[in-house]
């Protein structure tokens, strides 16, 4: 009697999540795709937010202390992890023989990329009324540091650096090696303009 | 009324402290050189081996996303095996919102005994409890269409071990004296942390006129645990032969999760306590006088027919 009781209830929690949930779907209480930027390997943003369990395992395997956990500001995404490369940039666990984020994660979240150059966090883009080569000042801080110099940012005829949309991985490090600040060359995350 | 000789809330004290430890264990965790435990409240690696995932956060992750993974999976198996065991341990054992709710209402209860003395009654509501399991479905079904895993988000469960875990920052590793380092810990905890200690501290001051509140009524992780550990075999177990004899209700009185204890065992033919929501605290075995209560595996049915024959005789 009190068993079944608990499972009515239960049920009758079901249906008026269901009908939340449909009513939250209506109001696109979800939001825009974040403005995030994800651990390398994380699914496309709403798959991501579906499917990371908030633990932050991610965050404590980061050698370099890249990703932090999204507080209460970033709304539904609380409590997932995200980086800032204009702080510490994604620096794809170099030297070591896997991705420390991907290999913590518990959950689908984070899938295992098999190469570098598959990673898609996001897209670099040149801010051209900035940037110190666009301006007349010779610069190839961003190219200097690019994992994928001559793929990822090329220089045009005029010694201009280009970013090659198939190329860049999103990991920010150019956005740190920047002289200018403001930086020049922020990372948009894909949902954001950037591509998928 | 007769006092007793000093005796230490064994159980009390134990659930408390392994509590403690834990969350503890957890912000360490956070840091460098201290591998043994990672991650915070819904999934746990313990020794880079063993996972650990909170059911409900699970089957939430499963619900929105679709998908299954195996590491989730073995956790979460683990964590319902200990519940199909010794019961919904987690509440009474591991859960931090639970150590300082419990501390909260001790609190609670020294304040209320003040303000009787002043003659000043405090008021009091108690809230249906079945009202556990709606939540749980809530957070299940909004999971499910909303793609979102629901009660993970707004869990006051982890938004304070998150705030604790994450953003204590520097407080740990800071150049400074201990007293300076537990007041970085706190204002971190508290600005970095920012609205998310809102609803723990919410919820923190409504159980000083609603005890227990969300133990007993809200918490859907505490549901979940009770339908799983419904059977568990480790629990509050009777001695029948002192059963009965006192009825000074202490063990009713001293209940978290506001189980009548006392009508739990003088129903007929009950030998322990199968109240679903039993956390497994042993607060009520460690204030009882008469040794009636015990948390064991098994009824000592052998030992207490023993007990009534020589009795009889």
């Amino acid at each position: 009697m009190a068993v079944s009781r608990r499972w009515f209830l239960m049920g009758l929690g079901f249906g008026a999540g269901v009908a939340l949930g449909g009513l939250f779907h209506l109001v696109g209480g979800k939001g825009s795709p974040s403005a995030l930027l994800r651990p390398p390997g994380a699914l496309k943003e709403p798959d991501f937010l579906a499917a990371c369990i908030r633990c932050g395992q991610c965050i404590e395997a980061c050698p370099h202390k890249t990703l932090f956990l999204a507080g209460s500001e970033a709304g539904t995404a609380v409590g997932t992890p995200c980086f800032d490369p204009a702080r510490i940039p994604c620096r794809l666990c170099e030297g070591l023989d896997e991705l420390k984020c991907i290999e913590a994660c518990p959950t689908p979240a984070l899938q295992p990329v098999g190469d570098i150059g598959r990673i898609r966090i996001g897209t670099a883009v040149i801010d051209e009324s900035r940037c110190l080569a666009y301006n007349s000042v010779s610069c190839r801080a961003c190219w200097h540091n690019c994992p994928f110099p001559n793929e990822a940012i090329r220089f045009d005829d005029m010694l201009r650096p280009v970013i090659d949309e198939d190329a860049c991985i999103g990991c920010g490090i150019c956005t740190l090696a920047c002289l200018t600040n403001p930086t020049s060359i922020p990372v948009i995350p894909h949902g954001q303009g950037g591509k998928p | 009324m007769k006092v007793g000789p000093l005796r230490i809330r064994a159980w009390t004290w134990a659930h408390r402290m392994t509590a403690l430890a834990f969350i503890v264990l957890l912000v360490l965790g956070a840091r460098d050189g201290f591998p043994w435990i990672k991650g915070s409240i819904t999934a746990t690696t313990l020794f880079s081996v063993v996972p650990l995932t909170d059911p409900l956060a699970a089957l939430e992750v499963v619900l929105a996303s679709g998908r299954l993974e195996s590491t989730m999976l073995i956790g979460a198996g683990i964590l319902v095996a200990v519940a199909l065991l010794l019961g919904p341990v987690f509440c009474g054992w591991l859960c931090p919102l639970g150590l300082l709710l419990d501390l909260n209402d001790g609190i609670r209860r020294r304040l209320v005994k003040v303000l009787d003395r002043l003659g000043i009654p405090m008021p009091r509501f108690d809230v249906r409890r079945d009202s556990r399991y709606l939540v749980l479905g809530l957070a299940l079904g909004f999971s499910l269409i909303a793609g979102l895993p629901a009660f993970q988000t707004i869990s006051p469960i982890n938004l304070m071990s998150w705030s604790l875990v994450f953003f204590s920052g520097s407080a740990l590793t800071a150049d400074a004296s201990i007293w300076e380092r537990c007041l970085m810990l706190c204002r971190n905890a508290a600005s970095a942390g920012g609205f998310l200690l809102l609803l723990p501290g919410l919820i923190v001051l409504v159980e000083y006129v609603a005890p227990r509140i969300w133990c007993r009524a809200l918490c859907p992780l505490g549901a979940l645990y009770s339908l799983i550990g419904r059977f568990a075999p480790f629990r509050v177990r009777v001695n029948i032969v002192e059963a009965g004899r006192s009825l000074c209700g202490r063990c009713t009185a001293h209940c978290p999760m506001g189980i009548d204890v006392m009508k739990e065992y003088t129903e007929p033919r009950k030998r322990s306590v199968d109240h679903p929501d039993c956390s497994r605290c042993g607060e009520c075995v460690d204030v009882c006088h008469r040794k009636v209560l015990r948390l064991g595996f098994v009824d000592r049915n052998e030992a207490d027919r023993k007990a009534i024959k020589g009795a009889g005789r």
